[in-house]
């Protein structure tokens, strides 16, 4: 294992009875990462986290954190949040924190930091039952910067957060990862995390369909729209054209296509020309990791 | 062990449940004292006066606190299935906490209840003692004082029954009631179904027996006997001396209980 490996997850797998969650998932996180973790509903985003994170057992496999295997001395190291804010609802905020605080054996005096960077310090002695769902995703986050932790481990955290909430929480993750943090994130919102991130792994169905930079999977693959006035000889040489890497028919005259990292607009162009086909029209679309999440999803 | 004290301190005296059931708990416990000090009842020998003197009244206070032990058992359970209920269990893990951490943490917390009640039962013993005896203050008034730390263990073994009934069934109601259902008429059941002398060492047979009826009842019934009087009931097991054995197998009872829900928090996910 390298030195700067954060986490490395080997063969992991999960049932639940006869359905499988996890299906032999590999995945290594180094030093410094923004790691963001995709996929669609039931893809297996959360059962990884919450098993890396101690609080979901494992079918098979193994994970590491800092070149370790499993122990409780790790995750003081690791601030997260998985699924929903999990605090008692009699205790304030301050005392809320306070038992974090207590666990990971830092000083109190960091009660008060994580509550002022995410807007609850006037809230410190509020109940946390009293507070709006929005709140609570930020005591949330409170808790997971309590500490100064190495590693972050945020699932969805933007769920029930408000634009300015949004907006402060890509803030910090950005401030963090200037400091040197290693961050796991899982999301829905793919536009963010490929603002944010620097590394994916996209999951579906519980194994993972592509892992690395952000940029290597953007790049080389260009999403453009073709349209002719002889669709089926369009059609049939899309089949046997060397540079697309999947395509499909919008309408009667129109296809939308992706090209491997061979190809590119203008010697799709010209294959097409050199066939007879004259386009009609060619549009390039910059490749965002939203499409290119859909195309794997397919 | 520091940390894990002053993070159940921090949760549980917090706690509107706690607060409620200690004080539930306490005014059962003096009221039923109370209101027995008022009977005016007095057989031969044999009064009420004399169950709050020494060394009569450590083996009376023992008996009637015992008979609120299933209290302090569903506040076990309580404060243990609220843990799965808030979804704390889980982010203590994820905060750095193993299953042993939370296991230790309850372990304490029962201890300070069971403190608690110990306590309540000298303190109140001591206060009735002195003042309703004619005998003089000092070491004497303390002959008799084992059975409370009889009272002690089973309230340790009751509480630590109780946690197991919650970490296995992680609901405030369902493990309630399946843990009074159990002690009520469920062990009585089982143990009718089984014919031989092993009845005796059922845990909540044995737990129980661990305060028996107080000897001046005992002594009461014997002679009330030999004028003709039936006391049967005086005289079944519940009534016998507690012996070493018992006190021995408790605490065998106690370290199984505590082993299987050490070894159910480990397979649990969260």
């Amino acid at each position: 294992m390298a030195s700067d490996s954060i986490l490395e997850i080997r063969n992991l797998t999960k049932n639940y009875g006869s359905l499988k969650a996890l299906d032999g998932l590999n995945l290594h996180v180094k030093q410094g990462e923004i790691y963001g973790l995709l996929g669609p509903n039931g893809s297996g985003k959360t059962t990884t986290l919450s098993i890396v994170m101690g609080v979901l057992k494992k079918t098979a496999g193994d994970y590491y954190w800092f070149n370790r295997k499993p122990h409780y001395t790790s995750r003081l190291k690791i601030g997260s949040l998985i699924e929903d804010p999990h605090f008692y609802p009699y205790l304030t905020l301050y005392e809320n924190l306070k038992i974090i605080t207590r666990i990971k054996e830092i000083p109190e005096s960091q009660i008060n930091y994580s509550l002022g960077i995410t807007g609850l310090l006037k809230r410190k002695y509020s109940k946390f039952r009293t507070l709006s769902s929005g709140l609570k995703q930020r005591l949330a986050i409170a808790a997971v910067l309590a500490g100064d932790p190495e590693v972050l481990v945020l699932d969805e955290p933007t769920k029930s957060l408000d634009p300015e909430g949004f907006s402060d929480l890509r803030d910090i993750i950005q401030k963090e990862a200037e400091k040197g943090k290693t961050i796991v994130l899982s999301s829905h919102i793919l536009d963010e995390v490929e603002k944010v991130c620097t590394h994916v792994g996209i999951l579906k169905s519980g194994e993972l369909v592509t892992q690395g930079k952000v940029e290597d999977i953007l790049s080389g693959k260009e999403v453009v729209f073709i349209a002719s006035e002889n669709p089926d000889k369009t059609s049939q040489l899309l089949y046997q054209c060397p540079f697309i890497e999947k395509f499909e028919k919008l309408n009667s005259r129109e296809f939308k296509l992706l090209l491997n990292k061979k190809g590119s607009p203008v010697e799709l162009n010209k294959y097409f020309f050199d066939q007879g086909i004259v386009l009609s029209k060619l549009v390039k679309q910059k490749n965002t990791l939203e499409s290119e999440f859909l195309q794997l999803m397919k | 062990m520091r940390k894990l004290i002053h993070v159940e301190n921090i949760k549980t005296f917090s706690s509107n449940t706690f607060r409620v059931i200690l004080t539930l708990h306490f005014l059962f416990y003096i009221l039923v004292v109370l209101a027995v000090s008022r009977i005016e009842l007095s057989v031969g020998e044999f009064s009420i006066h004399r169950l709050y003197q020494f060394p009569n009244v450590w083996e009376f206070f023992s008996w009637v606190a015992s008979w609120f032990n299933i209290l302090l058992g569903v506040l076990v359970i309580v404060l243990i299935s609220n843990e799965f209920r808030f979804y704390t269990f889980r982010q203590q893990i994820m905060n750095g906490l193993n299953e042993g951490h939370l296991l230790l943490e309850k372990i304490y917390m029962i201890i300070v209840i069971a403190v608690y009640a110990l306590l309540l039962v000298i303190v109140s013993s001591l206060i009735s003692g002195n003042i309703t005896g004619s005998e003089s203050l000092g070491f004497s008034q303390f002959s008799g004082i084992g059975v409370v730390w009889v009272y002690f263990l089973q309230t340790l073994a009751y509480m630590i029954m109780a946690m197991l009934f919650a970490i296995v069934f992680k609901n405030n109601g369902l493990a309630i009631v399946t843990f009074i259902l159990y002690l009520f008429p469920g062990e009585v059941i089982l143990r009718s179904l089984i014919f031989t002398n092993i009845q005796e060492y059922f845990p909540a047979k044995l737990i129980s027996g661990l305060t028996p009826l107080p000897s001046i009842f005992r002594d009461q019934a014997a002679s009330f006997q030999g004028v003709g009087m039936e006391f049967d009931t005086m005289q079944n097991a519940e009534t016998a001396l507690v012996t070493s054995q018992d006190v021995g197998l408790a605490i065998v009872y106690i370290v199984v209980f505590l082993s299987i829900t050490y070894w159910i928090l480990k397979r649990k996910s969260y």
